[in-house]
């Protein structure tokens, strides 16, 4: 079968880059709807936790991946808990600006810490090898069918957690409207608290699955900082469907405009576009959508989620 | 004086710190007329890091070696090696604490190319004399006169891969390196010969260093269907990159690695086995007692391919040295440039108009059974 454009495999790329981002882009979200300003030190989650699962699969072997994994994902909780009590909820109250500063030069103490602990080389889980899967010239691994398998899953059960929970009524009342969420009798500060807990248990997992496939590099929350972050504006800051539209969007994005064949155009050979310019397209989003549509797609869908 | 105010106080306090500091630092210098002590910047951390530690394993041969032959001037020699970090920044940060701090008359390194040129050039302005004991780009031919090479450049070692690759029989290949000076050097070189010949390189990627995963670049890859895939990495990166190729099953098309021993130094052995590529020839006829002793203090065969040649640029300054009765560094260049043929652990090493290796000889060889061998051909 002849194809001009590798349909299956365009989908199967853009799946697999969703799900690196969606956890994380929306634990991004759930943070920004409760604390109003948007956390850089948030993308740090995602190494954090995926390097606490592979020192507990390392040295307490006795749960498993699954025990290290959920290991990781409840310190990458705690974490981004702790930073929030001791550091962003005094920084928050001197504005956004100065709390995007503060939560920039935590994240490079974040990095710098983690370090200082798991040291430079780049560690990969003790997974085994397996041939991949060839559907139709596609080509797919088991882990990479797993890590979108357990991020749907995520993402099903926290929005069924949203929609169904008081917990869930709780966060939506104060990312919509903290005064009057208090005035009807929630604790604010503790629901932020345990917010800020969901999102950065997300990112963890989501490092974790992203660890997993590839591996555990400690300049990945670097790594991840543009795409996070253009998956959540593109998608609407705050709003957390946003945030997974957003995560499709930047990932879909990137996989066509990397196999746009300009050498059609010229008749000399395949010429792509070079691989470096990869972070741009997550940028180009960026400055579209805040020219177009600043408020994102799906704009400020915490009032509605 | 009955009692002292404040301001008297802090000046009497100051000019302690001040004694102590002068003393401090007047000590270790009076330490220091008694060895002479070289400099060496090497990647003992990031993506080189397993090559950066079997380099340093060379210079810990050749510095027990000299000082058990007598030294150098009749004093220690010692080698202050620093790491780094695989990074241009932190190599020539490295660099300038060797030359400002440790005051090293010769500094060895690195082993990136990429790293290795900058390095080079800071010690040429700074009349350093510089020793290259792992980096093959032709560029490094321009450094200046102070620079010399241990190990030969890639302007032969491309050649040699044209015409191995030309030889097994394929024509159709894609390159695979990472987009710094190294990188763009093998590939011009090895594009040049291979298309003399009549070969193609239908696609060049040149990867940007340090990614998590390199996806893209092998579906690119797999996209253009080659006879033969032609790469170079370093070490990390390189087991990535295998891994990856393995998930995505390109596994079965042939591999040629460039520097092999370096693109397969951290890979999970599954992943490359059966590939095919070339080496420098590293143990030269004189270089047995190297191997010996190497595999007596470190209990098993050469890691990778790159300890010979930090062993020999340590042996040939200690001669340089020796030769001129002086640890002046434009005499040391002198008397380098003027060493003529030296019987090195790596073979016989002598140095061009350029300070650079005139004969490296290189091998063919292949991933087999979880190590290196040599190939028949």
């Amino acid at each position: 079968m002849i194809q001009i454009l590798p349909i299956l495999q365009i989908l199967i790329d853009t799946l697999i880059r969703t799900s690196d981002l969606a956890l994380i882009a929306l634990g991004l979200n759930l943070s920004y709807g409760v604390s109003r300003f948007p956390n850089v030190a948030h993308v740090e989650m995602a190494p954090l936790g995926a390097a606490v699962a592979l020192a507990v699969a390392a040295l307490f072997p006795v749960g498993g991946l699954v025990g290290a994994a959920i290991a990781g994902a409840l310190a990458a909780g705690l974490a981004a808990m702790l930073l929030h009590r001791f550091a962003f909820e005094r920084l928050a109250g001197a504005g956004p600006a100065s709390a995007l500063i503060g939560s920039l030069a935590i994240a490079m103490m974040l990095r710098a810490g983690l370090q200082a602990v798991f040291g430079t080389r780049p560690q990969q889980f003790d997974t085994p090898l397996i041939p991949p899967h060839d559907l139709w010239g596609a080509i797919l691994s088991d882990l990479q069918i797993a890590a979108i398998a357990i991020t749907a899953v995520c993402l099903i059960g926290f929005f069924a957690m949203l929609r169904l929970t008081p917990l869930g009524r709780s966060i939506r009342a104060i990312a919509a409207n903290p005064a009057l969420a208090t005035a009807s009798g929630i604790d604010a500060r503790r629901v932020t608290l345990v917010t800020v807990f969901l999102g950065g248990t997300l990112a963890g997992i989501g490092g974790i699955l992203l660890a997993l496939v590839t591996q555990l590099d400690i300049g990945m929350g670097q790594m991840l900082l543009l795409p996070v972050f253009a998956a959540a504006i593109v998608g609407g800051l705050g709003s957390l469907p946003g945030a997974v539209i957003g995560a499709f969007a930047i990932a879909l994005a990137e996989t066509l405009v990397m196999r746009i064949d300009f050498g059609l155009l010229a008749a000399d050979g395949p010429r792509y576009l070079p691989l470096g310019y990869l972070t741009g397209i997550g940028f180009a989003l960026i400055v579209v959508t805040l020219v177009y549509r600043p408020e994102g797609l799906l704009s400020r869908g915490g009032r509605r989620a | 004086m009955a009692r002292m105010n404040s301001m008297t106080r802090r000046s009497a306090g100051g000019a302690l710190l001040g004694a102590v500091a002068l003393a401090m630092l007047g000590g270790g210098a009076a330490r220091a007329q008694d060895t002479v002590t070289l400099g060496a910047v090497l990647p003992l951390s990031g993506a080189s890091a397993t090559i950066g530690e079997d380099q340093r394993r060379g210079i810990e041969l050749a510095v027990e070696k000299v000082n058990a032959d007598g030294g150098v001037l009749g004093r220690k020699l010692a080698v202050a090696v620093e790491d780094s970090g695989g990074r241009a920044q932190s190599a020539i940060d490295a660099a300038r604490k060797l030359v400002s701090v440790s005051k090293t008359p010769v500094v060895i390194g690195e082993y990136s190319s990429g790293n290795t040129i900058p390095v080079g050039q800071y010690l040429q302005r700074e009349g350093i004399v510089h020793i290259n004991p792992g980096s093959s780009s032709p560029v490094i031919k321009t450094i200046g006169d102070r620079s010399f090479s241990t190990i030969g450049l890639d302007d032969v070692a491309g050649k040699f891969t044209a015409q191995a690759v030309y030889g097994m029989g394929h024509r159709k290949a894609v390159f695979l390196a990472p987009n710094n000076a190294y990188g763009q050097g093998v590939y011009a070189e090895t594009k040049a010969a291979f298309e003399a010949l009549g070969g193609q390189i239908v696609a060049n990627l040149l990867y940007t260093e340090g990614q998590s995963n390199y996806r893209r670049e092998l579906q690119r890859i797999a996209a253009a269907k080659p006879d033969v895939i032609i790469y170079s990495g370093y070490g990390q990166e390189a087991a990535t990159i295998n891994r990856e190729a393995f998930e995505l099953g390109l596994s079965k098309t042939p591999w040629f690695g460039i520097y092999l021993s370096m693109c397969t130094a951290d890979s999970r052995p599954e992943t490359v086995e059966g590939q095919m590529g070339m080496e420098v020839n590293y143990v030269g006829p004189d270089g047995a007692w190297y191997r010996d002793t190497y595999k007596k203090k470190f209990g098993k065969e050469f890691a990778t391919t790159f300890s010979g040649y930090t062993y020999d640029a340590v042996m040939m300054a200690a001669a340089a040295i020796n030769k001129a009765g002086s640890a002046e560094p434009a005499k040391i260049r002198e008397a380098l440039a003027a060493l003529g043929d030296y019987a090195g652990a790596t073979g016989p090493i002598a140095f061009d108009a350029q300070g650079q290796r005139k004969t490296q000889p290189y091998i063919v060889v292949s991933y087999k059974g979880g190590e290196l061998k040599t190939a028949a051909k």
